[in-house]
């Protein structure tokens, strides 16, 4: 995470949050994603939890980083969920391929999304456990229904489906990838240059605790 | 036989005279030892002491010439006391309750009045005296001192053993360890159940067995526990099964949580004394008159009921009183399981497991338990929930607590362009980015509003540095137990790239709302070019808003910022972390007779051990239950305080040079001397207390009386001197 300059690469920082049923492999997928680890013994998680992991677009010469929130799937973390979506550029409503209710639940997510998340917002549907077809109660014929479904509503939300396995690592890093390419990069680069500071510029003296929020801050005015 | 009159006419005899000689031990009859009657490769009942008695010159060893061998053989060696006014076991020896109460109310009376105090001379006369006792009459004693680690657990009777089991991991395997099968025979050889459900008589939470096999159960205790309350109107507390099984209750309602225990260190009863509690001097004497059959069997199921209150303060930690009432509220038979996670059923899996024999909870037992943190909790938990400290310098603690106290002081000028967002603040924190900023701020405004507690722990094993606190407001140590526990568990995979935010209720603080608690680890380690491994830390800060994450993070970041900017203090402390890591009894304060002490200080309710690996050179399951049962004895056997003070009897005695000691710290100076005896082995156990400290030690029979006194009183005195380096105290205030 070298510091650079606007012109030779761009940076962008964005919030992702994700949500989905109790033990869909949420956290698998972020270990997966940020450190590129997997335990097969993974405890659930308490409440929530908060990386950060960035990925080069290379096309369009853009870093971007993710400011993650690992979201428990337990009911009974629910009413916490409001903030950790209500910033958030894009969210990741995970499912178990495996698991019919956890994809109605996945469902659900969304639609609370497009009711209460910020306008724009980048939705994945995202199918985990791609590692145990043979048991596969969700087919993706049906998904692709449902986004048909979806999108006849227009109401300029994208939703972005895949399917991954955090357990072998296929299909994890697209996601991050295809949502990356989905963001509204440029809006937020060139908001944060309009202010007269480089977006991907670093403050003198070594952390720069600021600049998520600034960069938040902007992506929400961008699209309002 | 004839040791109950003998007792009892040397006890009300005047003492007068007996006061004006070194004390001197009346054993009755002298003939009647222990060991005579039993076994011999069975360990000794053990002669425990307590100054009361000792004061007067009267120490009297009870014996079990009444009792049967196998009586003594079914729970295991039996410490008994002469003083056990609560004691299990002294109600069934030869001195009746009635009598008893006589003996202490005559002692007291006699000598409250009297200004004695005790010094180290007179504790080694005391113990001497003990050990020559011990040495004329006992047969096996100093012949060959194995080494320790060749004695088994199972040869201290600390357990059930019918079919003689002699294998250590075949005995953990039939008997302690976690089985959650449908085997009702499996399920019956278990020495400790817990059992959680709720008051129509669903299971929530069972230690062992599988579902259908618990569901019984739990209709018939249910059936009895509200028997009791709508027939009777009384609330069950606990049902003794014979000597050996004890069922205890608590009504949580809606929820009900029950212990079945068949541990001989658990059956045990302890005085409300022993555990810290300060009674004055006059109302403890009309407690003993007026309410002394009523306490006595409260306290005989405390350490019980102990465990089943940490039980229920974990499910109100994650989900709070309100919560947990609701959902009943709707539906008297709704199934709390539905909002429990498969991690929380690990953590009170864990937590029974901890409690019960301070063990971890693991597939295979290792021989060599690198992670002691299990052993760490119970003792904490023995010691009325102590907490356990690191030594280090009170330099370094003292910069921690001010870094602390600096980060909740920091302001943050919110710019403009924030103001349009909720809930994060987008500004900077001016005292270390003085130059940021520029022209658009508008207000000032504290960072750590929200903040209410902040806490340096040790990673590995949550053993706190630095602890910062409001004026009017404080964690309970039940709470700061609970939370540890809780952060322990979230964060098995050590990992330093998440920070976690966890909503939890801490029940003394607040049963009804929760708190939110920021968690950090910081790999020190990743700030030296040199490589050094340093244990990683923990930084923990406890909201009060549940949107104020990034507050928390920012919080965090100059924390951490502050303790790696300089290299000079980042070198002491990584230095300090990795010499204090595991406090070494040999190394830190060259005491090598003494092989596991424990002291705790009463005033900040914190303690600290060396590390187990010095009672039996490993860490094994075999060296921790050994530990276990040990210190469970010393804690809980009765002493009661002693009221009179030996200045002026002992002339002797002002030759020492602890005369200048403040005579109040002195005023409840109470022992407990521990001798545990096999064939070819055997272990002393020492406690000493006062209004300070509770000093507790293990070491081999070998030592000698002067000994084991004066090198008590070395690691007393070292505790002392170190109080600032071992205890993090209060913490510091804002």
């Amino acid at each position: 995470m070298s510091d650079a300059t606007p012109n030779t690469n761009r940076f962008a920082q964005f919030k992702l949050v994700l949500l989905g049923e109790s033990a869909v492999g949420k956290s698998s997928i972020v270990h997966r994603f940020v450190k590129n680890t997997f335990d097969d013994m993974r405890e659930s998680t308490i409440g929530a939890a908060f990386l950060t992991q960035s990925i080069n677009l290379p096309e369009s010469n853009t870093t971007i980083k993710f400011e993650i929130w690992d979201t428990a799937g337990q009911e009974r973390y629910k009413s916490l969920a409001p903030m950790y979506y209500r910033n958030a550029n894009a969210a990741l409503c995970v499912y178990d391929i495996t698991s019919r209710s956890s994809f109605n639940k996945a469902q659900e997510w969304i639609k609370e999304l497009k009711r209460q998340a910020t306008e724009g917002i980048v939705i994945a549907l995202v199918g985990n456990k791609l590692d145990l077809e043979e048991n596969r109660e969700v087919d993706q014929q049906e998904v692709e229904e449902y986004i048909v479904q979806q999108s006849a509503e227009d109401d300029g939300n994208q939703i972005i489906t895949s399917e991954c396995s955090a357990k072998n690592g296929d299909g994890v890093l697209d996601i991050f990838n295809s949502i990356g390419r989905a963001l509204p990069v440029d809006e937020v680069i060139n908001a944060a240059a309009n202010r007269g500071r480089p977006a991907g510029s670093r403050q003198q003296g070594g952390i720069d605790l600021a600049r998520a929020r600034r960069q938040q801050a902007a992506a929400a005015n961008s699209c309002c | 036989m004839s040791s109950q009159g003998n007792d009892t006419s040397s006890a009300n005899a005047p003492p007068h005279d007996d006061r004006e000689s070194i004390p001197r031990l009346l054993i009755t009859p002298p003939s009647l030892t222990p060991t005579s009657i039993l076994p011999p490769s069975i360990s000794q009942p053990t002669l425990a002491v307590n100054l009361e008695n000792v004061s007067n010159g009267i120490i009297k060893a009870i014996d079990y010439s009444n009792s049967t061998p196998d009586q003594l053989l079914s729970s295991g060696p039996k410490l008994s006391v002469v003083s056990s006014e609560s004691s299990e076991y002294g109600v069934r020896s030869p001195i009746s309750q009635e009598e008893y109460e006589n003996l202490t109310d005559h002692f007291t009376d006699e000598y409250d009045d009297n200004d004695n105090t005790e010094d180290n001379e007179e504790l080694q006369n005391l113990i001497s005296d003990i050990i020559r006792y011990e040495h004329s009459h006992s047969i096996n004693l100093d012949h060959n001192n194995k080494l320790m680690s060749e004695s088994s657990y199972l040869d201290f009777n600390i357990f059930p053993n019918h079919d003689s089991i002699t294998d250590e991991l075949e005995y953990y395997n039939k008997y302690i360890k976690l089985s959650k099968t449908n085997n009702e025979e499996e399920f019956h050889d278990k020495l400790k159940h817990f059992f959680i459900f709720s008051m129509a008589g669903k299971p929530i939470y069972s230690f062992n067995g599988a579902d259908e096999l618990v569901m019984g159960y739990a209709g018939i205790l249910t059936t009895i526990i509200s028997t009791f309350e709508e027939n009777i109107n009384e609330e069950i507390k606990s049902i003794t099964v014979g000597d050996n099984l004890k069922i205890v209750a608590i009504n949580r309602n809606p929820l009900v949580l029950v212990s079945i225990s068949s541990i001989s260190y658990e059956l045990m009863s302890f005085s409300k004394n022993d555990v810290g509690l300060e009674i004055p001097d006059d109302t403890e004497q009309e407690i003993k008159d007026t309410d002394n059959d009523h306490t006595l069997r409260n306290n005989q199921d405390l350490i019980l009921i102990n465990q089943l209150n940490t039980l229920y303060n974990y499910l109100l930690s994650i989900l709070s009183k309100p919560v947990i009432e609701k959902n009943f509220m709707n539906r008297m038979n709704y199934d709390l399981r539905r909002i429990l996670t498969s991690l929380d059923f690990d953590n009170i899996d864990a937590l029974c497991m901890r409690l019960s024999y301070g063990l971890p909870i693991t597939e295979e037992i290792e021989n060599n338990l690198l992670d002691t943190s299990s052993f760490d909790f119970f003792i904490s938990e023995l010691l009325d929930s102590s907490i356990q400290s690191i030594k280090i310098t009170n330099t370094t603690r003292t910069r921690l607590n001010k870094i602390l106290l600096a980060s909740k002081k920091l302001k943050v000028k919110q710019q403009q362009i924030s103001s349009t967002e909720t809930g994060s603040t987008a500004g900077t924190i001016s005292s270390y980015f003085p130059s940021v900023g520029g022209s658009t701020l508008v207000e000032e405004k504290f960072l750590g509003d929200d903040l209410l507690f902040s806490l340096l722990a040790t990673s590995h094993n949550n053993k706190i540095l630095s602890y910062m606190k409001p004026k009017n407001h404080s964690l309970s140590n039940d709470d700061l137990k609970l939370l540890l526990n809780v952060i322990h568990s979230s964060q098995n995979s050590l990992d330093y790239t998440e920070d976690l935010w966890i909503p939890l209720c801490l029940p003394n603080f607040n049963p009804n709302g929760f708190l939110y608690v920021f968690v950090k680890q910081i790999n020190l380690s990743d700030y030296f070019k040199s490589g050094i491994v340093v244990q990683p830390l923990t930084i923990i800060l406890i909201s009060s808003n549940k949107n104020s994450f990034y507050q928390m993070q920012e919080i965090s970041n100059y924390i951490i910022y502050m303790i790696i900017k300089d290299e000079a203090v980042l070198n002491t402390l990584a230095q300090e972390l990795i010499n204090s890591s595991r406090l070494s009894i040999i190394k830190d304060i060259n005491v090598p007779s003494i092989k596991h002490f424990i002291y705790k200080s009463k005033k900040c309710n914190q303690f600290i051990m060396n590390d187990l690996i010095h009672f039996n050179n490993d860490r094994s399951m075999n060296s921790l239950l050994q530990l276990v049962y040990f210190y469970s004895v010393l804690h809980n056997t009765k002493a009661v305080k002693i009221k009179s003070r030996l200045k002026s009897t002992y002339n002797q005695s002002t030759s020492s040079n602890n005369q200048t000691s403040s005579s109040s710290s002195f005023q409840n100076k109470k022992l407990t001397y521990a001798k545990w005896t096999l064939q070819d082995n055997s272990v002393t156990g020492f406690m000493l207390a006062d209004n300070e400290y509770e000093f507790y030690c293990l070491s081999n029979s070998s030592i000698k009386s002067n000994d084991l006194i004066n090198h008590s009183l070395k690691i007393i005195k070292w505790c002392e001197k170190n109080q600032k380096r071992l205890f993090f105290g209060s913490g510091v205030v804002f």
